[in-house]
């Protein structure tokens, strides 16, 4: 039998070994954080300032204090110049034209497979499939077969007056909704991912007691699925207006470096201009500058939404 | 009662328009792959002229160009400027890509959700609600900080250094982890405590095990994405391509020219997808039904 000192050193002694064991767990992931996630995005406020400037003698590149002039020069180019406003437009069409085309479908064919409908496990392989092949492999396929085959098929439907010289290398206004179709078309995946996980964890007894009351489908996937999985509905919209100034639309893909100024997003301008090894040296200050002034501004709506969302939503009683 | 019981047999009118959409999306995806793999077969002439046949004549050779003569030029350490990576090397830096970024991210994912869904200190919750709002936190523009702080520390151009730089523990698995954790009942983590168990046994032999399936299923999700990846391996090792960065450089820059034919494209293009096809028609249903994710609340 212990004597009561001995038993309270023991409790003592297990729990300062679950705490050094905790320690010991979360400190070496936590300087992993703090260096690349917290130090990485101080340092890009502080490149936001900066200039990156060459001594002529040594032939050296290094950033100096350059104030609000990164900020002046985008503001300026979004005054004066065409590539950038053209760029925030088609990321804001991109933004809306996604959601409302894609979204939606999503959440349907999430609920058709969840439901074990006719197919389903065929349809589920289908539409998850370019969440699993290279985006460059697809894009390329896509772009040879929208060049080559389809363009001779839609030209075949059009008057001898009205051929286009190109789906994908064409006009702007006919590459960019090729290029937004094809992203559309092909970003079901993770969406069926997230929803059908989500309708697939909604209790069996509820549907039934819907069944019962003599609901329809469309009823039940309006009353009784969209409500319950609509904390997963919130997350994915959120995330998704937090990537909106990331988004590329596959251009990198699809073009390299070498796309139409006409088509850019800010997510593509800011990459393609990052991804020119030290060549892109000078540009890293008004990326940066640019990066954070989208920051603040997306921020906000990002929280403004999850808020609105989570207080206007269906509610599950 | 009856009625209800006739209706479920039946499928609606919704059901179905559902089902004819599907249908046609997914008649409207694979058309392209089929003519796609058609074309691969064909000589670049046989394609301008017989767009939708079948290939007059099978140019397996078009695989076989690919295989051998396939490469992207890249800086070099030694005597010259430059060299030539070719595929065999191109796979080989995806393997260790993939695998390393893959084991690493999960591993440390997985860790981390193991150390603050089962130690229920006050900093657990802080880690909990920083994972939150890094998932929703809009930083835009960090990629040229990033790059800057790779080259500082030396971590630029190395398989090592990426998997240190990008083994961030955060992002939708740790929550997909943290859920599998926390509904693991106290009591084996007690029991086997009462039985001697240290605090690493608990962790790898009593709980780690209940996550096996999902630890799989995030695994091979990873290792796909990574697989997939051009863009991370193009910034950051842009000398050790891997074979997603070798097939986009491929058809965008101007060097393999002779051989860089619609045919020869579509022929990388289908070399590089048939692994990721053959895992994901084996494994697909464990990827699939082990991730699941509820929503952001608070």
């Amino acid at each position: 039998m212990l004597k009561t000192g001995e038993k309270k050193f023991t409790i003592n002694q297990r729990k300062r070994n679950k705490m050094i064991f905790y320690i010991c767990l979360v400190t070496l992931p936590l300087i992993q954080f703090a260096i690349f996630y917290i130090y990485v995005n101080l340092n890009s406020i502080i490149l936001a300032f900066q200039e990156y400037v060459i001594d002529k003698e040594t032939n050296r590149g290094s950033y100096e204090w350059y104030g609000f002039e990164n900020f002046e020069r985008i503001f300026y180019k979004f005054r004066h110049e065409k590539v950038l406003p053209q760029a925030l437009k088609n990321t804001l069409i991109c933004f809306v034209v996604t959601i409302a085309a894609g979204f939606g479908g999503a959440l349907m064919f999430s609920f058709y497979i969840t439901k074990k409908m006719p197919f389903s496990k065929t349809f589920r392989f289908v539409l998850f499939l370019p969440s699993m092949i290279s985006s460059v492999v697809l894009i390329l396929i896509f772009r040879y077969f929208s060049e080559n085959a389809l363009l001779d098929l839609v030209n075949k439907m059009r008057s001898d007056k009205n051929q286009l010289s190109g789906l994908v290398y064409g006009t702007r206004d006919v590459a960019f909704w090729t290029v937004l179709a094809y992203t559309i078309f092909t970003g079901f995946g993770t969406m069926i991912l997230m929803f059908s996980g989500a309708m697939s964890d909604v209790d069996d007894s509820l549907v039934e007691a819907a069944d019962l009351d003599g609901a329809t489908q469309l009823q039940e996937f309006f009353h009784v699925y969209l409500p319950l999985i609509y904390p997963t509905i919130v997350t994915f919209l959120v995330v998704n207006i937090s990537g909106l100034f990331t988004n590329q639309m596959g251009l990198f893909s699809f073009f390299g470096g070498q796309a139409d100024p006409g088509l850019y997003t800010i997510g593509y301008y800011m990459f393609k201009n990052v991804s020119g090894g030290e060549m892109s040296l000078p540009e890293y200050c008004e990326l940066s500058a640019m990066g954070l002034t989208f920051t603040i501004i997306t921020t906000p709506i990002v929280f403004g939404a999850k808020v609105l969302l989570e207080k206007y939503g269906p509610r599950t009683e | 009662m009856a009625k209800a019981k006739q209706k479920k047999g039946k499928l609606s009118v919704f059901t179905w328009i559902l089902c004819g959409i599907l249908i046609i999306y997914c008649i409207a995806l694979l058309v392209p792959w089929a003519w796609g793999f058609m074309s691969s077969f064909k000589t670049k002439w046989d394609l301008r002229s017989n767009l939708f046949g079948l290939p007059k004549e099978w140019m397996f050779s078009n695989y076989s160009v690919v295989l051998s003569r396939f490469s992207v030029s890249v800086e070099s350490s030694g005597p010259y400027p430059t060299r030539q990576v070719g595929i065999l090397e191109m796979a080989y830096n995806s393997i260790v890509y993939s695998v390393g970024m893959s084991l690493s991210g999960t591993f440390v994912g997985a860790v981390m959700a193991y150390a603050t869904s089962r130690y229920r200190y006050k900093f657990s919750g802080a880690i909990y609600a920083l994972v939150l709002a890094t998932m929703i936190l809009p930083l835009i523009g960090s990629l040229p900080s990033q790059l800057q702080v790779a080259r500082a520390l030396n971590l630029h151009d190395s398989m090592v250094g990426i998997f240190i730089m990008k083994s961030y523990f955060g992002g939708m698995y740790y929550l997909v982890f943290y859920g599998t954790f926390s509904s693991v009942p106290q009591d084996y983590t007690d029991a086997a405590e009462i039985d001697g168990a240290g605090q690493l046994t608990v962790m790898l032999r009593i709980i780690f095990p209940f996550a096996r399936s999902v630890f799989f299923s995030v695994f091979l999700l990873n290792f796909i994405g990574y697989w997939n990846d051009y863009q991370t391996p193009l910034l950051f090792v842009p000398n050790r391509p891997t074979l997603a960065y070798g097939l986009w450089s491929f058809a965008n820059d101007n060097h393999n020219n002779d051989i860089k034919t619609v045919p020869t494209q579509l022929a990388g293009c289908f070399m590089m997808a048939i692994p990721i096809l053959a895992l994901y028609l084996i494994a697909q249903n464990k990827m699939m039904e082990n991730v699941s994710m509820g929503g952001l609340k608070g």
